[in-house]
């Protein structure tokens, strides 16, 4: 059996994130049989698992959704048997998503990126039971508020990562007034009724009402609920204030490029700042009418922006209006939409420059470069905690290893290439300069700025083989001394010329045993350091090295420490002991 | 955060939804300048005053379409309410009371009565009769006990002996469903008798696509999968059935369907081609509910279906846009194992090409709007055929194209997206040497026929109506729908609204032409009179008026009603 197929789980490479379990200290194997051969190709074109619940019991019956990466109209689905175990096969070679459904329960666990499988796979998901808000909605005069709409909206998760999620499934009271909410992630939350986002398209005649907060508030002075993994928290009961909103309506354009005919669109309300959606509406394709309302909006400042879906997966965005509604209806506001924004390149498989690699230094299958994922992330947030408010859009290069990441708003962008197996770093990302005489431009330490309906291309990813790796244990310097929770292990580049290279830097969380392992690097020569993070990028949804200011401080943290590691070509250090002085660590 | 799986449910019948509509402008204007007339009337509860209830004045579009609120009111002390600054036009006039039942079957949620309204006019003593509605609540688990989640329960009224009754239910089937502990509770419920299920039954004519995870055979209280053996439950008014539980079996297996398309010509498999299957009916001559996820067949032409329940179906390519071929449906059939080599051929089709024209105004505002119309061909045919969902756009001069055509009757109408604009006739009359008496186009295998004039005809007309009932009442909750029928060859449906309670209608945007006005009863009666029918001649830009009789004294007479 090759032990490498089994392995190859999705290796984030710039954010070391965590691996299964499997070991890493096989390099190359013998061919197999011809027998064993078929085996291993249905194998290879299969994603199987398991779906358990957080104690470890199998789970039956759970949906399996499985999608390619970058492929619209690629969607398996299964369920779980009786073992919770699953199987989709006939995959053909790419990275795929894999998702676990089951009523009324989440994830266990909420990595904060996502992972990619690849066919080969085993894949064990677990989820839990989500938690519960359940409480009584009634009007001004005490009575039921009967059919009333309730939401939560998850503002941030339990350790304070903000989200920017707009308020979740509606469901209604009975006729006691009684509602109950669901299936929720862990986290603080607000419990709204008549929200203008995410709520039915049935009749309410509630509509040009505001939404009122639990307790009785508007959004400013709402009540917190927190909600623990499965709990059930009672008693959230709203008392429903009845207060008219305001309107906002106005026309939106499209753009030429969409040509003449008519196409639905979503309008979005989102509040300024902080960007949680307030409302949204979407408006089918009208004729030569553009115009659109949103009613029941109370005071405050908002950002307005439209945004379509073509079939292309173009699409178009309008730039956000900014608008405040101060006690009476704004009308009028123009939104044009304009195209939004790509980014095409090439991932090229490179010798390695640094030495000529020994044979049993290469991968002992031929990965398709398809099995890569490309992701754009946005640099937007002024938060560096919070959740990027688009979700991820990954794409795979084809055979060729050309890719595109189209529907992008206008904005600042950090590409990241998650690699599939461990003999790959990326070596280096650069966009073609202005002028052949001028360097190419270093595209992983300055974020790609794509102005609307812009097409950046020429993106080169060059990939090498001949990836080190790092493991090994943080060991507390003072005796019985507890290592401190979010700890992570840092990698900085040593060499002089090297020191300001994004894709040199890497870093990992420390598991509690303090175990940690670093992949995908390139061979070279870096500082290590066991930190915690300043409390500014705890979770790192923004990772340090996509600024210079966290670059400069994870070298003075690296240099304080004074540990220096060198990395040959597919070195595979293991067993590494790094101390940590408690002491120092803190901040 | 995790993406959600593509999913959707499609029932049957989705593409022949035909909203009657006239909508109102959307974004609400001045009111208080242009709009002074009013509705007002009286609130009851058993025949008592009902105070503090919300009153919704809502018009003709559907609430998932762009729309202002609804005006509305809160009833006083005594019941009354008035609602002013009433532009004119067609409303529904009801009270929000979801757990109280009202005498008409709701719109949209709101259960009302239907008013005309004219410009300027008050519309006074509007009586709205509510009753306390039952409730139904209980438990659903399966074999081990635990509870089952997120599905949705089924009511079917029967009578005391299980007998199906006729009656629609004034509740969504979707709205309830259970909740985490398997918990549902169901109100607003007419009093009467109940047989409460839930999962799918193969006779459901819909299909489930996108969809993983548990479904169930369908399950009567308390544990029987016909209905013949379902307990009945009695609900009373204002009164509470509880412990309505359910034990469902195991999860249903499900299986795959896969297969390839192919090009019936050289046998080449086709890639990058939508999809779609839904269940054999009729004699295995028509496909029912249809239901298609945005997957596409891959390099190598291969399709799946997966999450498929043991039946009869077909599967069939389809395109969202004008392509050259159609697709012929394979059948297949699903017992205990995956269906696999199914091979889905698809075939140059005829085509029908010429020029769009406005009939009936030269107004630059609707001519203008030629080049945002889309035609959408339909074909009659003793096979079995995909269904089309790709529109054939028309250029600014008017000019189209409809493609991939199937042999066959081919009859074409407007798109509803995007929305048709008021006045424009649904039916597109096909004119030339080809077009038969209807408008419609025989086409036979690969023809190709330019040439065609495709006429879209603009109605003005307004057909005003009053209704006198003579000779009795008619039986509580029963509305009448008005309608006008064209007396062309044949015969075309004209639009339809529901009488007011003073009898009057207004069917608005009538094309030209001869017609036939009546009027039907709803829910049906079970003996009735014939009800009135009159011929009236519609003129773009004019109105015309319209008495029908309707006599009741036969009706009266039988007290069984």
């Amino acid at each position: 059996m090759n032990r490498l197929l089994a392995a190859n789980i999705s290796l984030a490479l710039t954010i070391g994130v965590l691996l299964c379990g499997c070991t890493l200290t096989a390099v190359a194997q013998n061919p197999a049989p011809a027998v064993q051969d078929r085996a291993a190709r249905r194998r290879a074109s299969s994603i199987t698992g398991l779906v358990v619940d957080d104690s470890g019991r199998p789970l039956a019956n759970a949906g399996i959704y499985v999608n390619k990466v970058g492929v619209a109209g690629s969607q398996r689905t299964t369920s779980t048997d009786d073992k919770g175990r699953f199987r989709v096969d006939d995959l053909p070679a790419g990275a795929y998503s894999v998702t676990a459904s089951a009523a009324s329960m989440v994830p266990a666990d909420e990595p904060i990126q996502r992972r990619y499988y690849r066919p080969g796979d085993s894949v064990t998901l677990r989820l839990m039971k989500g938690g519960v808000i359940t409480g009584k909605v009634t009007n001004s005069a005490g009575e039921p508020l009967i059919a009333a709409r309730v939401q939560a909206i998850r503002l941030r998760t339990l350790d304070g990562r903000p989200l920017r999620t707009g308020p979740g499934r509606e469901r209604q009271a009975d006729d006691r007034g009684i509602y109950r909410l669901y299936g929720l992630y862990p986290g603080v939350y607000h419990v709204v009724v008549n929200a203008k986002a995410g709520s039915s398209s049935t009749a309410s005649p509630f509509e040009d009402e505001a939404p009122t907060y639990h307790p009785s508030a508007t959004r400013d002075t709402a009540a917190e609920v927190i909600v623990r993994a499965g709990d059930e928290v009672i008693n959230i009961d709203i008392r429903y204030r009845s207060e008219r909103g305001h309107a906002v309506s106005g026309t939106y354009s499209s753009p030429a490029a969409l040509g003449s005919s008519s196409v639905p669109v979503t309008i979005t309300l989102a509040r300024a700042p902080g960007g949680a959606i307030e409302a949204s509406t979407f408006i089918p394709a009208q004729g030569n009418e553009r115009s659109f309302a949103i009613y029941g909006v109370p005071d405050g400042e908002y950002e307005l922006t439209a945004r379509v879906n073509t079939a292309d997966g173009e699409g178009a965005a309008s730039a956000p209006r900014r608008i405040a509604i101060r006690g009476a209806d704004v009308t009028g506001v123009e939104l044009a939409l304009a195209p939004l924004a790509s980014i095409l390149g090439r991932v090229e498989l490179a010798a390695s420059p640094e030495t000529q690699l020994k044979p049993d230094c290469r991968s002992t299958r031929s990965t398709p470069i398809s099995e890569i994922v490309v992701v754009a992330r946005a640099d937007e947030s002024p938060d560096p905690r919070a959740v990027a408010s688009t979700p991820e859009r990954p794409v795979a290069p084809d055979e060729k290893g050309e890719f595109k990441v189209a529907s992008l708003t206008s904005g600042r962008y950090h590409i990241e290439a998650q690699l599939p197996v461990k003999e790959w770093y990326v070596r280096s990302m650069t966009l073609p300069a202005a002028s052949p005489k001028v360097q190419p431009r270093d595209a992983a330490r300055n974020p790609i700025t794509a102005g609307s309906g812009e097409r950046v291309s020429g993106l080169t990813i060059t990939i090498s083989e001949g990836a080190a790796s790092l493991s090994g244990r943080v060991i507390p310097t003072a005796e019985g001394a507890s290592l401190p929770d979010r700890l992570r292990v840092l990698l900085v580049p040593a060499d002089a010329a090297r020191k300001d290279d994004a894709l040199r830097f890497s870093e990992t969380v420390v598991e509690r045993d303090g175990a940690f392992e670093l992949n995908n690097l390139a061979p070279g020569r870096y500082k290590v350091v066991a930190r915690v993070p300043p409390v500014d990028d705890r979770d790192a949804a923004r990772p340090f090295w996509w600024d210079a200011t966290g670059r400069g401080a994870a070298h003075r943290d690296a240099d304080a420490a004074g540990i220096a590691i060198s990395l040959g070509p597919c070195e595979h250090l293991s067993d590494y002991p790094l101390p940590f002085s408690v002491s120092a660590g803190k901040r | 955060m995790p993406i959600l799986p593509v999913a959707a449910v499609l029932l049957a019948c989705a593409l022949s939804v035909d909203p009657a509509a006239f909508s109102q402008p959307y974004v609400q204007e001045s009111r208080a300048k242009e709009a002074s007339g009013s509705v007002s009337g009286r609130v009851t509860l058993g025949g008592k005053p009902l105070a503090n209830v919300t009153v919704v004045l809502s018009s003709d579009t559907p609430p998932w379409e762009p729309h202002a609120p609804p005006a509305k009111a809160t009833t006083d002390e005594d019941g009354r309410f008035r609602i002013t600054g009433v532009a004119k036009g067609n409303y529904t006039v009801g009270a929000y009371a979801p757990a109280y039942v009202g005498p008409q079957i709701p719109r949209y949620g709101f259960s009302g009565k239907a008013v005309t309204l004219d410009d300027g006019e008050a519309v006074e003593g509007l009586s709205v009769a509510l009753e306390r509605g039952g409730v139904i609540t209980g438990r659903v688990t399966d074999a081990e006990g635990q509870p089952v989640i997120e599905q949705s329960i089924r009511l079917d009224q029967v009578d005391r002996n299980g007998a199906p009754a006729p009656e629609i239910l004034p509740v969504s089937v979707f709205r309830f469903s259970t909740d985490d502990r398997g918990v549902y509770r169901i109100y607003g419920l007419p009093a009467g008798f109940y047989k409460v299920s839930v999962g799918v039954s193969p006779t459901d004519r819909s299909v489930r696509i996108g969809f993983a995870g548990g479904f169930f055979a369908r399950t009567f209280h308390p544990d029987a999968s016909e209905a013949a053996r379902a307990a009945i439950v009695e609900v009373t008014a204002g009164g509470e059935a509880t412990g309505v539980d359910i034990k469902v079996g195991r999860a249903l297996k499900t299986y795959t369907a896969s297969g390839r398309v192919i090009d019936a010509e050289n046998g080449a498999s086709v890639a990058g081609l939508r999809y779609g299957h839904g269940p054999l009916v009729g004699d295995a001559k028509r496909i029912g509910g249809f239901g298609t996820t945005s997957n596409r067949t891959d390099t190598e032409g291969r399709f799946r279906i997966e999450g498929l329940h043991p039946g009869r179906y077909a599967a069939f390519a389809i395109s969202d846009t004008q392509t050259d071929f159609y697709s012929e449906p394979a059948v297949f059939e699903v017992t205990d194992e995956d269906a696999a080599g199914i091979e889905i051929k698809i075939r140059r089709g005829a085509s029908i090409s010429g020029v769009a024209v406005i009939e009936g105004t030269d107004d630059p505002a609707l001519t203008g709007q030629l080049s945002q119309l889309r035609l959408i061909a339909s074909i009659q045919t003793d096979q079995l055929a995909a269904p089309r969902i790709a529109p054939a756009n028309l250029a600014p001069d008017g000019s189209f194209r409809i493609t991939g055509l199937q042999p066959g009757k081919v009859r074409v109408t407007l798109s509803e997206e995007p929305k048709r604009p008021k006045g424009l006739s649904r039916y597109v009359r096909l004119e030339g040497e080809a077009a038969d008496q209807q408008g419609n186009i025989d086409v036979s295998s690969g023809a190709n026929i330019s040439g065609v004039r495709a006429v879209i005809s603009y109605g003005s007309g307004v057909i005003r109506g009053q209704l006198k009932i003579e000779g009795g009442n008619l039986p509580d909750g029963t509305v009448l729908i008005a309608f006008a029928r064209r007396l062309s060859n044949p015969p075309q449906p004209g639009p339809n609204i529901e009488a007011d309670a003073r009898g009057r209608f207004v069917l608005e945007g009538v094309v030209p032409g001869e017609y036939e006005v009546s009027v039907i009863p709803s829910p049906p009666l079970r003996k009735g009179p014939p009800f009135p029918k009159k011929t009236v001649t519609a003129v773009n830009g004019a109105e015309v008026e319209v008495v029908l009789v309707i006599d009741l004294s036969a009706l009266s007479n039988d007290k069984d009603r």
